[in-house]
């Protein structure tokens, strides 16, 4: 492990029940670089993200967090790391019976000293960043789709958090405010140091942000690199994912039709 | 956190070390305590010595600033490195607050 790194992923192998998801998992994560984890959808990308933030549990050794192996954390040592993370899930996952500005004050006020002021403030900043300064009194039913990501987001930032996992941030919004996303995540790694993880399939913002990035097909990494790493590939899946290119047959189409006729 | 007395009813606060969402409850009851005193017309906020200001600490210069403004005395920010106007700039609050240079 290096000691730029925040998180290093040794041989992460991942189950749910008897089906294996992810096979042999290694990358590192540079700590104040944007990580792009990309991938089509059902590669396991949403797996990784969970075991790296502590919800999936690993076995010892697979997942490093700063040379600490997370799969030993105990529960306060899993609180304290918790405390340092941002999470964005793909559904925003707002507390549906608080407020917007309420949804992003609730980790200041179970985690901090602040006083209610400055927390008003901030929540005001922290919408003011996603684009929704205006919606604050707002309760979640009352947003759209993408309305209700950017606000997740903003809770996801409420603590400036020293990591910060984005689950699929673009998607359902339009060019133009997807377009803002990126950008405040390049701000937020320019001037707040942050460490981001973002799980994205939209291939033009992952290009746009990413310091590095891990290309995962079934569960296992094709290609990690930069930018000019990754497109440079000669690996057939990855040439067929940047160029979108359909599969010519279903991959589980033996299994389908035995199913089905035998 | 120390105080200069400029003049009467100007004071200055110098912060030093990371202006964050855990130092920011001590340095809140500090700053508001003074800023409060009715002779206080204008409270300079020196932020030299700072080495990381983030989301909570931009607050709190709101916070004063409101205070402050509502009762017709200013607030000035000095020592305003680049890492803090970065800050102030993410926010979308660039050009709200009066700066000094010294």
């Amino acid at each position: 492990m290096n000691s730029s790194d925040f998180c290093t992923v040794e041989g992460l192998d991942s189950y749910y029940g008897n089906r294996q998801v992810l096979y042999d998992v290694r990358f590192r994560i540079p700590r104040n670089r944007i990580t792009v984890i990309m991938g089509a959808s059902g590669c396991g990308k949403t797996t990784l993200l969970r075991h790296l933030i502590g919800l999936k549990p690993c076995r010892p050794g697979q997942v490093l967090v700063e040379g600490k192996d997370l799969g030993a954390f105990n529960s306060r040592e899993l609180m304290l790391y918790r405390r340092r993370t941002g999470v964005l899930f793909q559904s925003g996952a707002l507390f549906n019976s608080l407020s917007v500005a309420e949804n992003i004050a609730v980790p200041l006020r179970v985690h901090t000293k602040l006083a209610d002021e400055t927390i008003r403030i901030i929540c005001s900043i922290k919408l003011h960043m996603v684009g929704l300064a205006e919606f604050r009194d707002y309760m979640p039913s009352q947003l759209s789709g993408g309305m209700r990501k950017r606000a997740g987001l903003a809770r996801a930032l409420a603590m400036d958090p020293e990591i910060l996992f984005v689950d699929e941030p673009s998607s359902g919004l339009d060019p133009i405010t997807a377009a803002g996303l990126d950008r405040l995540i390049l701000d937020l790694r320019e001037t707040l140091g942050m460490t981001i993880v973002v799980v994205t399939h939209e291939l033009e913002s992952a290009f746009q942000i990413a310091d590095q990035l891990i290309v995962l097909d079934y569960g296992r990494v094709l290609v990690a690199g930069t930018a000019n790493e990754v497109r440079g590939s000669p690996d057939p899946r990855v040439v067929q994912f940047l160029g979108r290119q359909a599969d010519s047959k279903p991959p589980d189409l033996g299994k389908y039709r035995a199913s089905l006729l035998q | 956190m120390q105080w200069k007395v400029i003049e009467r009813g100007h004071v200055v606060a110098e912060l030093e070390g990371d202006l964050n969402l855990w130092s920011v409850p001590e340095v809140r009851d500090s700053l508001l305590k003074v800023a409060r005193k009715k002779s206080i017309r204008r409270v300079g906020v020196d932020l030299r010595g700072v080495r990381a200001m983030d989301t909570a600490g931009t607050a709190l210069l709101v916070e004063l600033h409101q205070l402050l403004f509502r009762r017709g005395s200013d607030l000035r920010l000095r020592g305003v490195e680049d890492h803090i106007l970065k800050m102030i700039r993410l926010a979308g609050l660039e050009g709200a607050f009066e700066m000094e240079n010294s």
